[in-house]
């Protein structure tokens, strides 16, 4: 038998708090999206065996999985697609999430896709990833509890279907490839606390314009929304990565799709994916101007990408 | 099938905790935190020719009803009640289960939404109709400025309180009568009332999502009721001109709040109040509060002190 996974990809849409007094760090915004995807498949084997892309890393999840939950057995994992990595989309998680899925399925490992996340170490900033390979749609993560620190899973504190009839136009500039992993960790200790009132005004965004317009449809509200979430959480990581977008092209990309009327853009974590909010009809044109206006400087990649509402698909092959 | 002729309707009360946004500016007002509690209303409705009630409010808002979509008429028994008048939402939830039970006997297809805004309830905020829909730990986002009382503000967290915590419920008396004069001119009070400074509002949407939420979902109560009781007072700062200046709304209801923050983290005025309470963990304490209050109250003007926990349903309908 083989288990067989494919997982969506991530927007970050933003960053609730950055200040911490009230007990909880970070906090995060992000959407699942359709594609690029993780699709692997793997069954039982006599030898740990990779194949495909990425072998290195899916090893490495798999041996800590397999050994975490004292699985003697082996497996081989053939990972056929990727979502690419180091630009903003949580290629890492999706990996991470998909190798430790398909090995429970094999083995019958009881647990949530949190605990899995927590054992390959994928937790450590943020549950947006986790809640986007679970359930999909627009999540929002507790953040970390600074108060309590036994309390290692960041909570999904909210889950809502995205509407359908809404378009991400999605840019990969050609440009340096944003942070990760160490140098993350340690950006994200520099940072200074955010003032109090900045925090106050994104979590008022959210709460009075972001969340409401998810039931209501109202892409004006919610675009509106995200962009100027997204214009204070880059104005505080300036320190980390030397403006508010992380590259000269990520923000081109940004101030070029704001121009042309999308109704909410920004930068998907450390970049340099950004992307622009719109509804299907529109998203052919915005997606055709980006691409114009990329070929003109350094290049990169654009494509219109969906929400994806239920998560992760996982399914047993005969 | 055969259509039935009477239904019964059970329905919980609700507690506001607050509301984080009284500026407007971001085009959306209000914007609720509240639960459901385990207090029910009960009523019954039978079909009739015409409208009847022994319940004044029930006669009214089963007319309103009726009138709304042509039809016969109904009989309406309230046979339990919700305390009324002290901040418990007797009324939004008495219009509900009679809109309700009256589209399930008429075979209308109705939301609850729907129902309400007939009604004219639960426009301003919602906690009731979502409290009346699914129960629990209910936070709504507030209305559309430009559609004020056009809509009902939707729902975007929700969650189970677990069955170990229980509310502790104290209504003095000696507030009630100046309260229900004031809420006379509720419409008028809300409709004139003083803009929230924004940075006010940004700071209490903060304690919603970063403070209460998080702590609802992980289970800490003790993290959650100083979130609670943070917000609750900073609001109740923001509406001491009703109060006499004061932020609960008189003495004994200060005092009830003291006595209740020695045993829990969570001491809030519902509403206008004098309805105030906290929630504990241990069935023990629980009970020595509830004595408590019960001792302050009998010395002070008397009042009741309910010991429940959160409604986790929603209404319920029956009967045949």
């Amino acid at each position: 038998m083989k288990v067989y996974v494919k997982t969506p990809a991530r927007l970050h849409l933003g960053l609730i708090d950055l200040n911490g007094d009230l007990g909880r760090l970070f906090g995060g915004l992000g959407v699942a999206i359709d594609h690029p995807n993780v699709t692997l498949e793997t069954e039982i084997s006599t030898e740990l065996t990779m194949t495909g892309e990425r072998v290195e890393l899916t090893r490495k999840f798999a041996s800590q999985f397999l050994e975490t939950n004292k699985i003697e057995r082996k497996v081989a994992i053939n990972v056929k697609q990727i979502i690419p990595s180091h630009v903003g989309l949580g290629s890492g998680t999706q990996l991470a999430l998909a190798v430790a899925t398909s090995i429970s399925k094999l083995f019958g490992v009881k647990g949530s896709a949190q605990e899995f996340a927590a054992i390959l170490g994928r937790t450590a900033q943020s549950g947006v990833g986790t809640a986007v390979f679970a359930e999909g749609g627009l999540v929002v993560d507790a953040g970390k509890n600074t108060l309590d620190p036994s309390k290692k899973v960041i909570p999904l504190i909210c889950r809502l279907p995205f509407p359908n009839e809404w378009r991400f136009v999605v840019a990969i500039p050609d440009a340096q490839k944003g942070l990760a992993n160490e140098a993350e960790t340690s950006a994200f200790g520099k940072l200074p606390p955010m003032p109090q009132s900045e925090v106050g005004r994104i979590c008022r965004l959210t709460m009075l314009r972001l969340l409401p317009a998810i039931p209501e449809h109202d892409i004006e509200s919610f675009g509106s929304a995200l962009t100027e979430i997204q214009r204070i959480v880059g104005d505080a990581f300036t320190g980390a990565q030397g403006g508010r977008y992380a590259s000269t092209p990520a923000g081109q990309c940004i101030e070029f799709m704001l121009e042309i009327g999308v109704y909410g853009a920004g930068q998907s974590s450390w970049g340099p994916t950004v992307y622009g909010l719109v509804k299907n009809k529109e998203a052919k044109e915005a997606c055709s101007k980006l691409q114009n206006f990329l070929a003109k400087g350094n290049g990169g990649e654009v494509f219109i990408a969906k929400a994806n509402n239920h998560g992760a698909t996982v399914r047993k092959l005969n | 099938m055969q259509k039935s002729n009477k239904i019964t309707v059970s329905a919980p009360a609700h507690l506001h905790t607050g509301n984080f946004d009284m500026t407007g500016d971001l085009g959306r007002l209000y914007g609720t935190v509240g639960f459901a509690v385990d207090m029910p209303l009960e009523i019954e409705v039978i079909k009739a020719k015409d409208v009847k009630s022994q319940d004044e409010a029930a006669y009214l808002f089963a007319s309103r009803f009726v009138e709304a979509y042509n039809l016969e008429g109904a009989e309406v028994v309230v046979k339990r009640e919700i305390p009324k008048f002290v901040g418990m939402g007797y009324h939004t939830t008495l219009a509900l289960s009679i809109g309700s039970a009256l589209a399930k006997l008429y075979g209308l297809k109705l939301t609850t939404e729907e129902i309400a805004l007939t009604m004219k309830r639960g426009a301003i905020t919602s906690i009731g109709v979502h409290a009346f829909k699914f129960g629990g730990f209910i936070v709504e986002g507030g209305f559309r400025v430009k559609e004020r009382e056009k809509m009902i503000p939707p729902l975007i967290f929700r969650q189970d309180m677990p069955d170990n915590w229980q509310f502790v419920i104290a209504i003095a008396k000696e507030p009630q009568e100046k309260i229900v004069k004031m809420r006379e001119n509720e419409d008028l009070i809300l409709r004139n009332l003083k803009l929230m400074p924004k940075e006010t509002s940004d700071m209490l949407s903060r304690i919603v999502l970063v403070k209460i939420i998080p702590s609802m979902v992980e289970g800490d109560l003790k993290s959650f009721g100083e979130g609670l009781t943070a917000f609750n007072s900073e609001l109740g700062k923001f509406w001491n001109e009703y109060q006499c200046g004061r932020t609960y709304c008189h003495p004994v209801v200060e005092e009830a709040i003291k006595i209740i923050l020695k045993r829990s983290t969570c001491a809030c005025q519902t509403s206008w109040g004098p309805t105030c309470y906290g929630i504990v963990d241990k069935n023990k304490e629980a009970q020595a509060l509830k004595k408590e209050l019960e001792d302050y109250l009998v010395k002070n003007g008397g009042g009741e002190v309910y010991c429940t926990k959160a409604n986790n349903v929603g209404a319920v309908f029956g009967g045949k």
